[in-house]
């Protein structure tokens, strides 16, 4: 296995309880193109509500409150980007309470298709044919615990969702990955489980980048089992799932780490979506110097923020104030390490200095980069996840 | 700006010049008894004899550190810390490891001035040869127009006839660089620097290998023994630290491979010509093609 056990920075110890913050000032929604806006302004809406629709889904709201306007100096992942502007109440008033579904293992196939591409719940393809469901609950980035403490807090609601899709799609063979120094979850994830012989927990050593997609189906399953084909969906998306099929809940708020080395103490946090990302700092931690990077989803493979004046979405897993690393950049001294490291057996350096060098394989973990003697930014130039 | 590094492993020039530096020690400290201490216990040498070795390993070390101080302080003007501007490359490694690889005769001043200019030359020009290899040949070049010789043999061994077992040479009996004779501590050397990482240890595999296969051909048609063709110049020690030069090696593994095999090879072609330098004459060679080597290792490896 090409992988690394990745030393923590000690100073990053991230605190054991879930910080809320649902009661921001205001939300901002992103306007993607093709969708309609179903309020005006100075409506006053409900939580949940449908804010903006496509052919295919909608945009629910994640308080409620009053819509102030439309604002368009906000950014995601650096894109600049329209936004409808929400003012919170702080009432998380519903419009009208949607009863639970007792047995979320009944749902038809089609029902459960259209659920989840209505509330934009998991964006797999549940279409295909599968023989095996893989649910990746490791962290991606060795500073993240996002995943972990979605696990510890919702273990009896992930298995549960987990047998519901296997019900649902009659898959017999499915797997629930963890990470095997995840002590807590190991234990217990294992005390639960019984319930579900079904699911096989099948822990995994902490070498990154484990979390990643590709090399986690290459690590934890057979050839035979991904030639038949293997569903791999996140333990995020589990959740959203459950709360899908469970409330019809769309998704409207969800966890996040927050670390750094300019976080005092780092915590994983609970926050409403849309809220912005210095109003999520400003009240859920203190910085201890003011000149820092902002990174989201990971110190190795994440990508740098212009600003904080970026808007929290569902694709953000983690948010990080760090320092950057100073060491300079000297001429590759050909040790072969990235060659001899790389997850997906690429070679990093061929791919920089070849132009035409075929890139696709590449999944931004950064490990190249990380391990590089030379201290040769690979990521700089093989292009990052934004730049997909 | 939006692909910036924040962690990174503490991998650096630093740490993999002083890990090789590290598994060298044992064989210098061996080498500075062998060739100083022991001489000097047995009246063969004075007391400049008996610091000769070290001040020889010192030197090399120290003008490796020279050559990276004025490029950074004074040619490229920066003003990072002492230690980074020392290893900033892997100057100081090379000269010790020139200083190990030379024979316990060798000049002080033409090992000065000769590893001094190339080391430096080397900064200033983008070298895609072997900077070890070449510093060892314009060193014995010098020493057979100036003196006509250049022999391994120390003074206690030119004074002896020597014959040696195998076990010998195991323990460091056996002529060779002020630092390379112990075969044992060799054998710790690239054990340590395969499970540290720090080696292109497939270079050093293929080479000795293709190395022990031709010369025991070799032996059984001259019936002469292996031994004295594998251990008596120095090719192990060659094999490990200066044919796997970062810089000018390959560096995937069927290029690793087919480097040490051709290096290997051109050694015991060159041996024939001469002993000494064969291996640096085939390791500049082969370093001179790595970037095709490795080009073509992977082509052929993939179709």
């Amino acid at each position: 296995m090409n992988m690394m056990t990745i030393k923590e920075d000690k100073d990053i110890n991230i605190s054991s309880k879930i910080k809320n913050f649902l009661n921001p000032d205001y939300v901002y929604i992103p306007i993607p193109n093709n969708y309609k806006i179903c309020v005006n302004t100075n409506d006053d809406i409900y939580k949940e509500d449908i804010l903006l629709s496509s052919n295919i889904d909608n945009i629910y709201s994640p308080v409620s409150g009053k819509i102030i306007g439309e604002s368009d100096n906000l950014t995601v992942f650096n894109n600049n980007v329209k936004c409808l502007v929400i003012e919170n109440n702080y009432e998380e008033k519903l419009r009208n309470n949607r009863p639970a579904t007792k047995y979320i293992n009944k749902y038809k196939k089609d029902e459960f298709l259209d659920l989840i591409t209505k509330y934009k719940a998991c964006n797999e393809d549940f279409t295909s044919n599968y023989k095996t469901i893989l649910i990746n609950g490791i962290d991606p980035d060795p500073y993240e615990k996002t995943r972990s403490f979605i696990i510890d807090a919702y273990s009896d609601k992930l298995l549960e969702t987990v047998d519901a899709i296997r019900t649902i799609f009659n898959i017999n063979n499915t797997y629930l990955c963890i990470n095997n120094n995840d002590t807590n979850n190991v234990i217990n994830l294992s005390s639960n489980i019984g319930t579900y012989p079904n699911i096989k927990l099948k822990l995994m050593p902490d070498i990154y980048p484990l979390g990643f997609r590709e090399i986690l189906i290459k690590n934890a399953l057979s050839k035979r089992e991904i030639n038949d084909g293997v569903l791999v969906i996140n333990i995020e998306d589990i959740y959203n799932i459950y709360n899908v099929l469970k409330r019809k809940k769309p998704i409207s708020e969800k966890l996040v780490t927050i670390s750094g080395d300019v976080i005092e103490q780092p915590l994983v946090v609970n926050a409403k979506i849309g809220t912005s990302m210095a109003d999520i700092i400003k009240n859920t931690c203190k910085v201890t110097d003011d000149k820092y990077y902002v990174i989201v989803n990971g110190l190795i493979s994440g990508i740098t923020l212009n600003s904080l004046n970026s808007i929290y979405t569902n694709d953000i897993r983690s948010i990080f104030l760090n320092t950057k690393d100073e060491s300079r950049e000297s001429e590759c001294i050909n040790c072969g390490l990235c060659n001899e490291k790389c997850p997906m057996h690429l070679n990093p350096k061929y791919l920089i200095t070849h132009k035409k060098a075929d890139r696709s394989k590449c999944i931004h973990c950064g490990l190249c980069t990380y391990l590089c003697p030379a201290k040769i930014n690979f990521k700089k130039y093989l292009g990052g996840k934004d730049e997909q | 700006m939006n692909n910036n590094v924040y962690v990174r492993s503490n991998g650096s020039i630093k740490t993999i010049s002083l890990t090789r530096i590290a598994f060298l020690l044992p064989l210098i400290i061996y080498g500075i008894y062998k060739n100083g201490i022991y001489l000097y216990k047995e009246g063969y040498t004075n007391l400049f004899g008996l610091f000769k070795p070290i001040i020889l390993i010192i030197l090399g070390a120290f003008i490796g550190g020279l050559v990276n101080i004025i490029y950074e302080y004074v040619i490229k003007k920066r003003k990072d810390k002492l230690i980074n501007v020392l290893f900033s490359s892997f100057h100081i490694e090379w000269g010790i490891i020139l200083a190990c690889i030379s024979s316990i005769n060798t000049n002080i001043l033409i090992f000065s001035i000769i590893t001094f200019i190339i080391l430096f030359l080397s900064k200033l020009f983008k070298i895609h040869f072997n900077i070890m290899s070449i510093i060892f040949i314009l060193i014995y070049i010098f020493h057979i127009i100036l003196y006509n010789s250049y022999s391994y043999l120390n003074v206690y061994e030119q004074s002896k006839e020597l014959s040696l077992s195998f076990m010998d040479y195991l323990i460091g009996r056996g002529p060779g660089g002020i630092a390379c004779s112990h075969i044992i501590l060799l054998l710790i050397a690239i054990i340590g620097l395969y499970f540290t990482n720090n080696n292109k240890t497939n270079i050093t595999i293929s080479s000795i290998l293709t190395l022990i296969i031709l010369f025991t051909l070799l032996s059984i048609f001259k019936g002469i023994s292996i031994s004295g063709l594998l251990f008596d110049n120095n090719y192990l020690f060659i094999m490990t630290f200066v044919a796997t030069d970062s810089y000018t090696s390959c560096y995937t593994v069927p290029g690793e491979i087919i480097y040490g095999i051709l290096v290997g090879i051109l050694t015991f072609i060159f041996y024939f010509v001469n002993p000494i330098i064969a291996p640096y004459i085939g390791i500049t060679i082969v370093s001179l093609f790595n970037i095709v080597i490795d080009k073509k290792a992977n082509l052929l490896i993939k179709n």
